[in-house]
């Protein structure tokens, strides 16, 4: 006997998100009419067919690891061994080692990071790897075949398979970049309510009760003067602020803080359907979605169409029915740029 | 509203029972799918896997071939602070959906085409036990419809593509589209692994022609279960639903229980003939609609109102959820609105008000207050020390007995208009009752 969580999937905000739960049911097994494993979308059956395309991802995907465990996968770049993957998830990572094909390589460097696109550009001492082939397609049709990096053994890469679901779009959210306080109006002043541990503003000294005067040496009258400040920022950079605190003007220098290592956002039904999510899955300029089943620990290889052409750069798995890449000609330009910046 | 709509009021037990159910009946339904469809089955249903990318590329060309139309036909529904999907099946705007969507019979909502169009629908009718609804979109036009697989064709193992509006419509988005295998079928549930969300309740699953074969119902914790209520369960019970019908008992709509409707208006018998409103309350069906004070209710539905107790015993027949018309006569004109009744709160409980006063019997009639307590009922609308009370309602008040007794029939909540003597002029004071 099993008992497994059931949830009806009407979209209901607010204050119903935790009433509706879970459902206890017993499922009985009932053979002969359920499609055996290796038949199913994901079982080794199908993604057999995938042969040609499971080739490209074992010479040119990358598999990271930390501490002996795979967290994420990268795009190899160059025959000398640049390879891109998301930022997010190598950040804070101290010693990870790399394996392609079924070579490991454990001389890792993060050579440069694109906030904005949580790509960052690592390098490993290699030669004669095969690049990636970028697809040079503007569109890639809904319900196209894409194929992703699946579970992976020491020397075999394995796929994922899905098809592109929706419109490439841009995806919103908040700033990435925080200060690290919660912030109040009160007669029309900007007064700084709560100061999070771990964040710049409290490193900085900031205090509930200050009120908040000026950002960068201009006067902050509204919420959002600051809020637009924020955009464009990344995490390590510097906002000068003025405060006042009692009688005394004060200056403070605060360091952003990146927004998901201060704030925990709240959990939605829908994440609690999804399972663990990828701590950064909003605000990129483009992205291009697909329905194939990642996890938080799948993100940054390659997503190949069935020519094994590369056609996005696995970003973020946003929920079970949602997973984004960054399209193929952002992914060239981004490169580009962190080539140029690894060598200032 | 959406929020108990949606509401976890089944406990464990009946979803038990509803599987059951399901379990007893396989057997029985064996015999189902054998049935004689002549059309061609797509080659790569009957292959165990596909073998190579050729196969792939021809589910690819069958799923592209379709999609376009299956898009179009598939819309969001607003729920009001909820949202759902649903699919039209015919020109003439018949949207099928699920039971927990619609949520009961003749509700009011909007659907939402991928282009954005919005557009008012009405619900029909429903099966609460396993999931199955229909709505009709109100206005008169030609919509994007989508054919029924009517043969019963689907085959586990079959190649079928999911649409919805994941999470509630998103325009720059558009429907979400998701390929899988049937995994499992049964005769009230088929399941698939196409990876489905909140937000995709009511929406459409499709064979690779194009052909509607189940609606989205819920999930299981494992990404794989992915649970679709097939359309032959919808066929089963086509007439019914389309005629307004409630059928089966819960989980996934709850019937709506006699007298637990509210509109939210006081009324008294019309001297022409009526109930003739002398209060809307804030917040209710009836401010909903504008009611107003001086408005006489002649008919609600089609039952003539000659006075207030025909609109009481009307109304206690109804349940919560359920749409009434009301005829109504404001200014020598007659107007009809649709009401959708709302929940009755609570009745108050006798014995539980508070009004935080001391009085004393006096001479010459009425109870004289001698203390008020601070922050109470009484305190917050300035009764004072010294005032006489000599009314409350239209009771009169001649003992500290009257007081009490009068006192004792109220319960918490409940207003009380307090007509006191104070400085020899007469006041009254409106009086919401704390509790004790």
């Amino acid at each position: 006997m099993e008992k497994s969580k059931h949830w009806r999937l009407n979209w209901v905000s607010g204050r119903a998100v935790i009433a509706l739960g879970a459902l206890a049911l017993v499922v009985l097994p009932l053979s002969g009419q359920s499609l055996e494993g290796p038949y199913r979308l994901n079982g080794s059956q199908v993604q057999a067919a995938f042969e040609p395309v499971r080739q490209v991802l074992q010479t040119s995907s990358a598999v990271l690891y930390f501490e002996r465990t795979p967290f994420g996968f990268g795009a190899v770049m160059s025959a000398d061994g640049y390879i891109l993957t998301k930022a997010s998830e190598v950040e804070g990572k101290k010693g990870i080692s790399i394996r392609i094909d079924d070579k490991e390589y454990t001389d890792v460097t993060v050579v440069a990071t694109d906030f904005e696109w949580d790509v960052a550009l690592l390098k490993v001492a290699a030669e004669g790897l095969v690049p990636v082939r970028w697809s040079e397609k503007p569109e890639i049709a809904h319900g196209s075949w894409v194929v992703s990096n699946g579970a992976t053994s020491r020397t075999r890469r394995r796929v994922r398979p899905g098809i592109i679901s929706a419109n490439a779009r841009a995806i919103g959210g908040e700033s990435q970049v925080v200060l690290g306080v919660v912030l109040k109006v009160e007669e029309e002043r900007i007064v700084i309510g709560e100061v999070a541990e771990e964040s710049g503003a409290k490193a900085a000294g900031l205090e509930a009760g200050d009120i908040l005067l000026k950002a960068e040496g201009k006067e902050i009258k509204e919420r959002d003067e600051l809020v637009k400040m924020l955009e464009g920022k990344a995490p390590g950079d510097i906002l000068a602020v003025t405060v006042l605190r009692g009688e005394a003007e004060l200056e403070l220098e605060i360091k952003l803080t990146a927004r998901n290592k201060v704030f925990q956002a709240p959990m939605s039904r829908n994440d609690q359907m999804s399972g663990p999510v990828s701590q950064r899955r909003t605000n990129f300029a483009r992205v291009i979605q697909h329905d194939t089943m990642l996890s938080e620990r799948s993100e940054g290889g390659p997503l190949l169409d069935l020519d094994g052409r590369a056609v996005g750069l696995n970003i973020a798995y946003a929920s079970r029915a949602e997973s984004f890449a960054i399209p193929a000609d952002e992914v060239v330009n981004i490169y580009a740029d962190l080539l140029g910046k690894g060598r200032e | 509203m959406a929020a108990s709509k949606a509401g976890p009021r089944c406990g464990s037990a009946r979803w038990g029972g509803v599987w059951l159910l399901v379990v007893a009946g396989w057997f029985a339904l064996l015999g189902v799918g054998f049935g004689g469809d002549k059309e061609e089955r797509l080659y790569v249903n009957d292959k165990k896997a596909p073998e190579n990318l050729k196969d792939l590329l021809k589910i690819q060309q069958e799923l592209q071939a379709v999609l376009p139309m299956a898009r179009e036909a598939t819309v969001g529904i607003d729920l009001g602070g909820g949202a759902g999907s649903g699919v039209v099946v015919s020109e003439d705007g018949l949207v099928l959906t699920a039971a927990h969507v619609s949520g009961g019979v003749d509700k009011e909502l909007t659907v939402i085409f991928e282009d954005g169009r919005r557009i008012k629908a009405r619900t029909l009718g429903l099966v609460a036990s396993t999931d199955c609804a229909m709505m009709q979109i109100s206005e008169e036009g030609k919509y994007p419809f989508v054919d029924l697989d009517r043969s019963d064709t689907a085959r586990l193992g079959d190649w079928v593509f999911s649409l919805g509006h994941s999470g509630g419509f998103d325009e720059e988005r558009g429907v979400v589209v998701r390929l899988g295998r049937l995994v499992q079928v049964k005769d009230s549930t088929i399941q698939s692994d196409c990876n489905l969300i909140g937000g995709d309740s009511g929406g459409p699953l499709f064979d690779l022609k194009g052909h509607l074969i189940g609606i989205h119902s819920r999930v299981g914790i494992s990404k794989e279960q992915n649970m679709h209520v097939p359309v032959r369960e919808f066929l089963k019970n086509w007439e019914g639903m389309k005629a307004g019908e409630f059928i089966g008992e819960g989980p996934f709509a709850q019937k709506p229980v006699a007298g637990t409707a509210f509109l939210g208006v006081e009324v008294k018998d019309a001297e022409e003939g009526g109930a003739e409103v002398v209060r809307v309350e804030e917040g209710t069906p009836a401010a909903g609609v504008e009611m107003k004070v001086g408005d006489v209710i002649t008919k609600v539905d089609e039952v003539e109102i000659k006075g207030k107790d025909d609109l009481i015993s009307y109304l206690l027949e109804k349940g919560a959820g359920e749409r009434i018309k009301v005829t109504i006569l404001r200014g020598g004109e007659e107007q009809t609105m649709a009401v959708e009744l709302g929940e009755r709160p609570p009745e108050p409980v006798k014995g539980t008000a508070f009004l935080g006063v001391k009085v004393e019997d006096r001479e010459g009639g009425g109870v004289e207050v001698a203390r008020v307590g601070e922050e109470t009922p009484a305190a917050e609308v300035g009764l004072k020390v010294g005032d006489v009370v000599i009314k409350i309602d239209e009771v009169e008040i001649k003992t500290k007995d009257d007081f009490t007794a009068y006192l004792q029939e109220k319960g918490a909540g409940e207003k009380i208009a307090v007509t006191i003597l104070r400085d020899g002029e007469e006041q009254t004071l409106e009086i919401e009752l704390g509790e004790r």
